[in-house]
């Protein structure tokens, strides 16, 4: 059941190296500063705030006449997470983002494309307070629709605006409170791990992904960019679990 | 159109930049009566040990939650959860707030115990030599003029447990040896686990774990089976005695239930405390306070529970605080002894 990801992320790579001849390729880094804002009630009844930086390295090919776009990126960020009252509850909070999508334009709007798609997206939270006296995860593996429009700002610079809604999700929750004896078992299998969970529905997953993209030449192969990116996910199943975060990154593109 | 969409989207994204609290949810309520009740109800639905305790629960909020209300202090609050988490007798049932309270259900017997044995005692009048290791609560020498090992372990839990490998090296050679798992604040079952495999004479069914699953008190998921069986390249299956007493605790008393099921062992000493579940993470409460709980279940194979029991030994054996403060740990003297009997080591 799991494995029509396996296959999705494969065909989504495929058509990227498939469509490369003609077009372009570009490598993106970029670092910033995110702001997320989470309740996970299988970790604390608590709301909880993390502040600091993140990372993000992306590669993205556009196709010949910019009639596709693949892009896969990957985000990553470990920092203190707070509570607004208590300086002994805080705790640690990992995130890592994987997303691949694959987009066809479909129309275009005056002078703006618009291109329509789907993609694979693994997410990961992973929550711990002082070496696992408490802990908890969300791991969510998604197949997404994916839509972006790109506006022209003269002939060097370019604005774009994505969103990313998952329609098929694989959820990944520990049980409440620690351990189970399942979750013993698969200790040393991380496969196992982040594979182990249930297919839900929109009634209780929903997660939405937006981002807002600048992008400006700075000479023939190396562009500035300056992103907004803002990403929201909230599981009903079982325990609650609500994020809500913000971003903004700064990095460089280089394309090839 | 095209101005329009861009205001759009950076209104939409200015929108997003301020909405948490929309999205997140306000915070609980700190308040005695939401502290009171968020702790009552996480053990109501995650507790695993009120039916083999035979607790009422509802009868324990009947009691406590009229106790309860807006103008309740700090203090009285304390007073009136730890009196309720008592009656679990339970030293997985923890409750502390990180300045200067700690709580820890039914262990006044440990204050008790603890004071019946001394291991500056042992160093001094029983052993040859002992030596640490760099587990910090694994130690291990001989018995003086013995040929007898001896291991003492403070806790069951380290770095590496496979260290028991090392030590059986340097103390195989001699007759016996005695382990000793008195003052042992437990630790964790894996740790336990391999311990035990260094003197496992086969494999053996020991117990049955279950995790709560569900509302009911009695909700438990499918029973996993656990077996004790050798494990690393040498196991030591000359007699072995095995020394507990009732601050004998949590995973020191997993290595107990694994060390009983081999046949050269002999349990000495008093009844373990009977604490066998697993503790669940911690849990927070909005007023900074924090708790745990036993949220799985143990068994016997045969189904028998020895939650608030403890597990007893073939011969019992008990120092007095009296018998320490004379110079006589009589528990290890009579398990010296008891290898001469029945073994003729000496």
């Amino acid at each position: 059941m799991k494995s029509p990801f396996f296959v999705l992320f494969c065909v989504l790579c495929s058509s990227g190296i498939l469509h490369a001849q003609g077009g372009h390729h570009a490598l993106q880094l970029s670092v910033g500063w995110n702001k997320n804002h989470l309740k996970d009630v299988n970790f604390s009844p608590l709301n909880y705030a993390q502040n600091g930086g993140i990372y993000a390295l992306g590669y993205t090919r556009i196709g010949e006449g910019e009639k596709s776009i693949f892009d896969a990126h990957v985000n990553f960020l470990a920092n203190d997470l707070t509570t607004s009252d208590y300086d002994h509850f805080t705790s640690s909070l990992l995130v890592g983002n994987f997303h691949a999508s694959y987009l066809r334009k479909v129309n275009t709007l005056g002078s703006m494309p618009l291109y329509l798609g789907g993609g694979y997206q693994f997410n990961i939270n992973y929550l711990d307070f002082n070496d696992q006296d408490a802990f908890s995860f969300l791991i969510v593996h998604g197949l997404h629709l994916k839509s972006s429009i790109v506006r022209p700002l003269g002939d060097k610079a370019k604005l774009t605006a994505s969103i990313a809604i998952p329609i098929v999700n694989l959820l990944v929750r520990p049980p409440y409170n620690g351990m189970d004896e399942e979750l013993d078992r698969n200790a040393g299998r991380p496969l196992k791990l982040i594979t182990n969970g249930d297919f839900v529905s929109i009634n209780t997953y929903q997660s939405l992904d937006f981002s807002l993209a600048y992008q400006f030449q700075l000479s023939k192969r190396l562009s500035g960019v300056a992103i907004y990116a803002f990403g929201y996910q909230n599981a009903s199943v079982g325990d609650r679990f609500t994020q809500f975060q913000n971003q903004i990154r700064a990095g460089l593109s280089y394309q090839f | 159109m095209k101005n329009v969409i861009i205001i759009f989207l950076f209104v939409i994204t200015a929108a997003l930049f301020s909405c948490e609290k929309v999205i997140i949810g306000d915070e609980p309520s700190n308040d005695p009566e939401n502290n009171f009740e968020l702790l009552w109800q996480d053990f109501d639905k995650h507790y695993a040990l009120f039916n083999v305790k035979n607790i009422d629960w509802d009868a324990l909020y009947a009691e406590y939650r009229p106790q309860v209300n807006q103008t309740t202090t700090d203090e009285e609050l304390w007073d009136i959860l730890t009196e309720m988490l008592e009656h679990l007798n339970d030293g997985h049932v923890i409750l502390g707030d990180y300045q200067y309270r700690y709580f820890e259900s039914g262990d006044s017997i440990l204050h008790v115990v603890e004071k019946e044995f001394d291991f500056g005692l042992i160093l001094e009048k029983y052993s040859d030599y002992h030596l640490a290791t760099y587990d910090e609560g694994l130690s291990y020498g001989k018995i003086k003029d013995k040929d007898i090992g001896y291991i003492h372990f403070f806790d069951v839990e380290g770095p590496d447990a496979s260290i028991i490998d090392d030590i059986l090296q340097e103390l195989k050679d001699h007759k016996a040896i005695i382990i000793d798992l008195r003052n042992n604040n437990g630790g964790n079952d894996e740790y336990a686990h391999r311990i035990a495999g260094a003197f496992a004479d086969g494999k053996h069914f020991i117990y049955t774990v279950q995790t709560r699953n569900g509302p009911n008190h009695n909700d438990f998921d499918a029973p996993t089976k656990w077996y004790s069986k050798p494990e690393g390249s040498f196991q030591y299956t000359k007699p072995v005695i095995l020394l507990t007493s009732k601050y004998t605790v949590s995973g020191a008393e997993i290595l107990t239930l694994n060390m009983k099921s081999f046949a050269h062992l002999t349990h000495m000493g008093d009844t373990t405390r009977g604490d066998h579940s697993d503790q669940s993470s911690l849990r927070f409460l909005p007023n900074g306070w924090s708790y745990a709980y036993a949220n799985q279940l143990y068994l016997l194979p045969d189904g028998q529970n020895l939650e608030g029991i403890g597990i007893a030994p073939d011969i019992y054996v008990r120092n007095s605080r009296e018998d320490i403060e004379d110079g006589n740990d009589i528990m290890l003297e009579r398990a010296i002894e008891y290898l001469f009997e029945e073994y003729g080591i000496e």
